[in-house]
């Protein structure tokens, strides 16, 4: 239907109907609709489709018509024409008024852009014009209606003339002319928001003045109204309306320019105190939120007011400001359990952040006046965050959906950080109180029961401050460790929550190593249980890593309890592997042999475990299990560092390092395991990593297993090319390429590599396209080779010429880094002029190179790769800058390349420009990006110079 | 309205802009329609990560540098730790950019 059928009233009503009927054609008629609506045959149809007959769909979509040709077609409106289309506007709006409130809505809207359209010129005093207009309208319509409608028209105002787009020129003007109008708005709103207005009008009105705040009024001029939609907060069916337009009074970006009319307003939003209570006791949760808004709104955006008026002189005020922090406090406070019985207490958050950091903000002096007046405040927040922090009781905790958990974990999460702001004001008393309430609750504990819930939130809250306490401090988290031996244990959560804190306070115990004497027993016996297991090893792993020098008396008790739990087998994957690094951590300070020793009993079943699965028929439970088992190895060769400095300690370093000696054992079992499952990229990646970490510890020590290493990624890579092999690869030429002995294994790896890699780069486009993790990891290593051992890279018996091609294909690639690999390895290629090979092999092909550097730059690659595509150019016009001379005259000369935006002028400027410059890479970057903007359709547009600077 | 640019510099803002480059490129869109585009993205980024992110990862490491110009954060750490809930992942150095995130709508 769609092209042929003419834009008539009855045409598009028709496929309005048929839009909303049937969605086969939904697509089609859309489109249909699209080019009605943008045609000039708009005009006219969309008034017939708005007579009062018509479906209100059909209506609908006639307001929209004429409110887009208004807004976005207005240069159609033949001179002249303005007054009638204003007045045909308004006669519709009279007639639409008593019908669907969407087409008046709309109307409205409509009437609103015509007005800003209108506006300075052609309608200066618009505003006054329609308050008489609506005022002595002499229609059917009632004073209530008429009011609904000018207040409708006068709220959308504001919104068109953020919508709308014009010129900052009409813009200024335009904001100009309703300025000033703003104080004829204001007197009728004034009288509007009152009780004896209707209710419907009433909550317009709100409503409209709230539209005008965000155009921006003055505060001061505005102080009555506000305190008028003060009063409206009394009054349940306007409280929502007069929340939202009080939270846009508060935080308007102009509020702060007025702080003697917020100070004047305050006594207000402190009597909502009144109704907080009064709602809190009736349980109505919505007018705690609203209110909460309402003095959060306050709060938060003026902090720096709050604490300049507590400095002052007028008591009154200061006492007015206190009040206000107060009463943030109380609305932190509600009862009940977040987020199901109430979510105000999480809107302070934020408030408690910003009052902390605006008050270290100030002048010293100043600061310590503030302190004392302050601390007080943040302490009776952390009683209640004690109390808000608790995990409900199990039995209803299980009725929460897990949605409803997660908030709450959220939660906690957002209570764990505001502890860290308080205890920024509070200081080591914040650590006394919690220790008192414990101290409290333990003794209590003999005479009642406490409830395990809140001795997990002190010891969450604990934990959420560890980091910043000082690690002098000796007084309060000794008390901590002394009575969490005397807290009976009954619930996991409990048990996590501590062994999660004690986790936390690894760095401070490296301060206070005999705390270790009461952490490590807890740890131990979490690491012993089940449910616990995920706590304790995380926390022990924190603090072993963490109590290097101390841990040495407690390593044989760490090693029973770590064997005993892997030989147990209750743990999770990771828990294993967790338990492995602890191991590594606390052996790491034995000596030698005592570390063999000592490992035997846990490694040996491990070993033989693994030797096993290499035997067993390949299953995705075996593949696990091998996964696991070289998982648990790679990080106990990570954390086993021998080699770390140990104060004042010698080591008897006799012998070959442990993880040498290991490795050794292990590596037939890797021999075994590469050669089943060498198609397995999960495996190999494993296998990859393991060797990576044992090499990072060994260094130097790895040197006799290298040339093993080498074959075995020879096979590896052979058989199915890898980044992890690729990544090995590039480790153990950086670390051995200086070692004579492993010169013709370094150029075999070298080769083999290249050989491999060469065949994906003759296979089809998508081959490659599906491969630029191995790409980018290959260019990579090749640029590194080239870097640090370039004998090694020519001498291997590669072919040159063919990597040459893949890095040019690298650089066509869209991904970035890719491009920059490619681009790095060809820098690094070409720069090496005194190799004959690369001389000779630039001066056959470098047409090739410079056809990609130009098509790149014509728009075939994406923008944000030109730099490294720069670098390749700036390379090639400093080492071989007349052969580049040569060959731009081809470039310039073909017509319509790179782009058929470019002219043979452009061209030339360029190349001219580029071939100039030797010494800035950065100018030539430049250069490349305008050139490229310019190919591109985009120099001197708005888009194109917002592009952002590549940091990675 | 305003809102940060930074997330532009992220595998979803440079998507987006080859796309958009693309369009202009065959002429379906004009380069002003791209920048409005890129304007509602910046909005959205910022809005979504601002209210819709639950993860939350802790690090810690050697100052080495700060500076805090034009509202922008920037540190350098050495010697840095990441921390999720599960994990933990090292870097030698790291670059810190940060903005204000209540100061974005403003």
């Amino acid at each position: 239907m769609a092209d042929v059928t003419e834009f008539t009233a009855e045409n598009v009503e028709k496929a309005v109907n048929n839009f909303y009927c049937n969605t086969e054609v939904h697509q089609e008629v859309h489109r249909w609709l699209t080019a009605a609506q943008v045609s000039p045959a708009a005009w006219s149809f969309c008034w017939e489709l708005l007579q009062p007959g018509k479906g209100v769909q059909v209506q609908y979509f006639g307001a929209s018509c004429l409110h887009m040709k208004i807004s976005r077609y207005w240069q159609e409106v033949p001179e002249g024409q303005t007054e009638t289309l204003r007045t045909r506007l308004l006669q519709q709006i009279a007639t639409s008024a008593t019908g669907p409130k969407l087409i008046l809505t709309r109307l409205c809207v409509a009437l609103s852009a015509l007005a800003i359209q209108l506006l300075p010129e052609e309608w200066p005093n618009c505003v006054d014009e329609l308050i008489i207009m609506f005022q002595n309208d002499a229609s059917s319509l009632s004073s209530t209606q008429r009011c609904s409608v000018l207040l409708e028209v006068f709220t959308v105002f504001p919104e068109e003339f953020f919508s709308l787009s014009m010129s900052n020129d009409k813009r200024a003007g335009v904001r100009q002319e309703l300025n000033k109008s703003i104080n004829k708005i204001l007197a009728l709103l004034s009288n509007l928001i009152s009780p004896n207005s209707p209710n419907e009008v009433y909550e317009q009105a709100l409503k409209c003045f709230g539209s005008w705040v965000d155009f921006g009024i003055p505060m001061n001029e505005a102080e009555q109204i506000i305190v008028q939609v003060f009063q409206s907060l009394n009054s349940e069916h306007l409280f929502d309306a007069a929340v939202d337009t009080l939270v846009k009074v508060f935080t308007q970006p102009d509020a702060h320019k007025y702080p003697l009319t917020i100070q004047k307003l305050l006594p207000l939003v402190l009597q909502l105190q009144g109704m907080l209570v009064d709602a809190v006791d009736k349980h109505n949760m919505d007018v705690c939120q609203g209110l909460t808004q309402i003095v959060i709104s306050v709060a938060e955006s003026h902090p720096r007011l709050i604490l300049e008026t507590v400095c002052g002189d007028n008591e009154n005020r200061k006492s007015d400001a206190q009040k206000l922090v107060g009463l943030v406090l109380e609305c932190c406070s509600v009862p009940g359990h977040y987020p199901v019985d109430e979510q105000c207490s999480s809107m302070t958050f934020t408030f408690w952040y910003i009052l902390q950091d605006t008050l270290q903000d100030f002048p010293v002096e100043k600061y310590h006046m503030l302190l004392p007046i302050f601390q007080p405040v943040y302490l009776g927040l952390i009683e209640n965050l004690l109390v808000k922090v608790q995990y409900p009781p199990e039995e209803i905790y299980t009725m929460w959906t897990a949605e409803e958990k997660e908030q709450f974990r959220c939660y906690r999460q957002d209570i764990g950080d505001t502890m860290m702001y308080a205890y920024s004001i509070l200081r080591e008393p914040l650590l006394g109180y919690l220790c008192n309430a414990l101290s409290t609750l333990v003794r209590a504990e003999k005479e009642i029961s406490v409830t395990w819930e809140l001795v997990e939130a002190i010891f969450f809250l604990f934990a959420s401050v560890a980091e910043s306490v000082d690690i002098e401090e000796s007084i309060y988290i000794p008390t901590v460790l002394d009575l969490l031996q005397k807290i009976p244990y009954s619930n996991i959560k409990f048990i996590s929550t501590a062994l999660h804190m004690l986790g936390s306070f690894g760095e401070w115990m490296s301060y206070h190593p005999q705390s270790l004497q009461v952490a490590i027993p807890l740890l131990l016996q979490g690491v012993a249980n089940t449910e616990a297991a995920q706590a304790a090893t995380m926390a022990l792993k924190d603090i072993t890593l963490e109590n290097l020098d101390h841990i040495r008396p407690f390593v044989p008790q760490i090693l029973r309890a770590c064997q005993a739990a892997l030989a147990r087998g209750h743990l999770k994957s990771r828990e294993n592997v967790r338990i492995m690094s602890c191991i590594g951590h606390a052996l790491s300070v034995m000596p030698y042999g005592d570390i063999l020793e000592m490992l035997d009993p846990v490694l040996t079943p491990q070993i033989s475990e693994l030797e096993q699965l290499t035997k067993e028929p390949p299953s995705g439970v075996v593949k696990n299990s091998i996964l696991l088992k070289l998982n648990m190895m790679s990080w106990l060769f990570g954390s086993l560092d021998t080699d770390r400095d140990r104060k004042g300690e010698k080591l008897n370093k006799e012998g070959p390092k442990p993880v040498f000696v290991i490795l050794q054992k292990v590596a037939p079992i890797l021999q075994s395991i590469v050669a089943v499952w060498i198609t397995d990229t999960s495996v190999i990646e494993a296998v990859c990593d393991m060797l990576k970490r044992s090499l990072q510890t060994l260094m130097d020590d790895f040197t006799p297993l290298s040339k093993d290493v080498a074959q075995l990624l020879i096979q590896m890579y052979q058989t199915v090319p890898h980044i992890a092999i690729l990544d090995l690869t590039k480790q153990l030429i950086l670390v051995f390429h200086t070692d004579c002995e492993f010169q013709e294994s370094a150029k075999a790896l070298i080769q083999a590599v290249c050989a491999k890699t060469q065949t994906l780069f003759q296979r089809e486009m998508t081959a490659i396209q599906s491969h630029t993790d191995i790409v980018e990891s290959f260019m990579l290593v090749l640029a590194q080779v080239i870097k640090k051992s370039k004998s090694a890279f020519f001498d291997s018996g590669t072919d040159i010429p063919t990597l040459f091609q893949a890095g040019i294909v690298g650089l066509s690639l869209p991904e970035n880094h890719t491009v920059k690999a490619s681009s790095i390895f060809l820098c690094e290629l070409i720069s090496n002029v005194d190799v004959p090979v690369v001389r000779d092999i630039v001066h056959a092909h470098v047409h090739v190179l410079l056809d990609r550097i130009m098509r790149a730059m014509g728009g075939e690659s994406p923008r944000q790769v030109m730099e490294h595509i720069s670098d390749v150019l700036f390379i090639l016009c400093k080492h071989y800058t007349d052969l580049v001379r040569l060959w731009s005259q081809d470039v310039v000369d073909k017509e319509g390349y790179p782009s058929i935006r470019c002219t043979r002028d452009d061209k030339d400027r360029f190349m001219k420009s580029v071939l100039k410059e030797r010494v800035s890479k950065s100018k030539v970057r430049q250069l490349v990006k305008e050139f490229s903007l310019l190919c591109r359709g985009l120099l001197g547009t708005e888009y194109g110079a917002q592009m952002t600077e590549l940091v990675i | 309205m305003s809102s940060y640019q930074l997330y532009r510099n992220t595998t979803l803002g440079h998507t987006l802009q080859e796309s958009l480059d693309d369009l202009i490129q065959v002429g379906q869109i004009t380069p002003q329609l791209a920048l409005k585009v890129l304007l509602q993205f910046d909005k959205s980024i910022n809005q979504a990560l601002a209210s819709r992110v639950k993860t939350r990862v802790s690090f810690k490491g050697k100052l080495n540098t700060y500076r805090f110009c034009d509202n922008v954060w920037t540190f350098v750490l050495n010697t840095a730790e990441f921390k999720e809930v599960q994990e933990i992942a090292r870097v030698d150095k790291v670059k810190i950019v940060a903005c204000d995130g209540k100061g974005a709508d403003k």
